[in-house]
């Protein structure tokens, strides 16, 4: 079970979000043809130091960087290096800080310049099948009903979704309890209660929904060489519905200061 | 960041004594499994789809936690 968060620590899980989605938001700009994925991380690194955060990634589990970033067939984990994007690449960034000992998780699939019709559509279905996801997440409902909802989505356009890895609880630590896959049955595994904070994280692919992770221990890529996209968020469940955590005070709340 | 799956689907290859199985992961990947005695996995059978909960970072053992709907 996951533990529930109290106002004041979902006030700090916000302020980790927020810093994560305005890098990702200055990432998506930088993205562009020549830029090597070395150079990306760099910047990564130095927004989230400068917003007095810390990269929740580097080091992680021996991860080598701050950013995860994954281009065209690669699904997730891909580690930044001497890879300069070039036009018509889609580009995953991934990015997680911690702010004052609580995580903000959040990731998002670009296009470099001009991409095809195929991988636009692609990242339009991916991010919408992320809003499938978060719009069930309220009180009484249960994990599953996340993955029916994204697996319904993409399959519903002829995609298919990633099995062996999974969303996440989050809060003081990166990965909390309990695990949010992007597929399965509704009605299944454990109920939604408010104060739970869950990073939603569906990986969809063109093709196959097999994966396999390159020797260097991290980068997934599709078996098929399929594109595969990801976009991922930082949610709170409230009483009222979900909570993106990068997004403004939700249902009237106003900061605790103010309070 | 994702994280790596603990939960995942297999198929049954053989039922061995002491509710143990024998199962394939999706991954082609074999291991022995034991069966929580809830009725539902009461009678589980070589074809069988279930559902196995790896033990966390060991992937090499598991337990069955449900059949596959």
């Amino acid at each position: 079970m996951s533990v529930q968060k109290s106002w004041p620590e979902l006030e700090k899980m916000h302020r980790a979000c927020r810093i994560v989605v305005d890098t990702l938001d200055v990432l998506a700009e930088a993205a562009q043809p020549g830029v090597t994925t070395k150079e990306l991380d760099r910047i990564a690194h130095e927004r989230i130091q400068k917003a007095g955060a810390r990269p929740a990634f580097l080091k992680y589990r021996g991860y080598p960087a701050t950013l995860c970033i994954s281009v065209n067939d690669e699904v997730v984990h891909g580690i930044p290096g001497r890879r300069s994007l070039r036009e018509g690449d889609i580009v995953g960034l991934d990015l997680g800080c911690v702010v004052d000992g609580f995580y903000g998780d959040a990731a998002r699939t670009v296009g470099v310049g001009e991409v095809s019709e195929q991988a636009d559509r692609l990242l339009k279905v991916t991010a919408e099948c992320l809003h499938a996801g978060i719009a069930v997440c309220r009180p009484g409902s249960r994990i599953g009903d996340i993955g029916y909802a994204i697996q319904q989505h993409a399959e519903g356009h002829g995609y298919s979704v990633v099995r062996e890895f999974v969303g996440h609880g989050i809060g003081t630590s990166l990965h909390e309890e309990p695990q949010v896959p992007n597929y399965g049955p509704p009605g299944r595994r454990e109920r939604l209660v408010a104060g739970m904070c869950l990073a939603i994280e569906p990986m969809v692919n063109v093709g196959r929904p097999e994966v396999r992770v390159l020797e260097d221990g991290w980068t997934a890529v599709t078996v098929d060489h399929s594109l595969s996209a990801h976009f991922e968020l930082s949610i709170a469940v409230m009483p009222e519905g979900p909570w993106v955590l990068s997004e403004p005070y939700p249902y009237g709340r106003q900061p605790e200061s103010h309070a | 960041m994702p994280e790596e799956a603990i939960v995942v689907n297999a198929r049954v290859i053989a039922g061995l004594p002491n509710a143990l199985y024998r199962v394939e992961l999706e991954d082609g990947s074999r291991l022995q499994v034991t069966a929580h005695a809830t009725a539902e996995l009461l009678r589980i059978l070589p074809g069988d789809g279930v559902v196995v909960e790896l033990m966390s970072r060991d992937t090499t053992r598991g337990r069955i936690v449900g059949k596959r709907d």
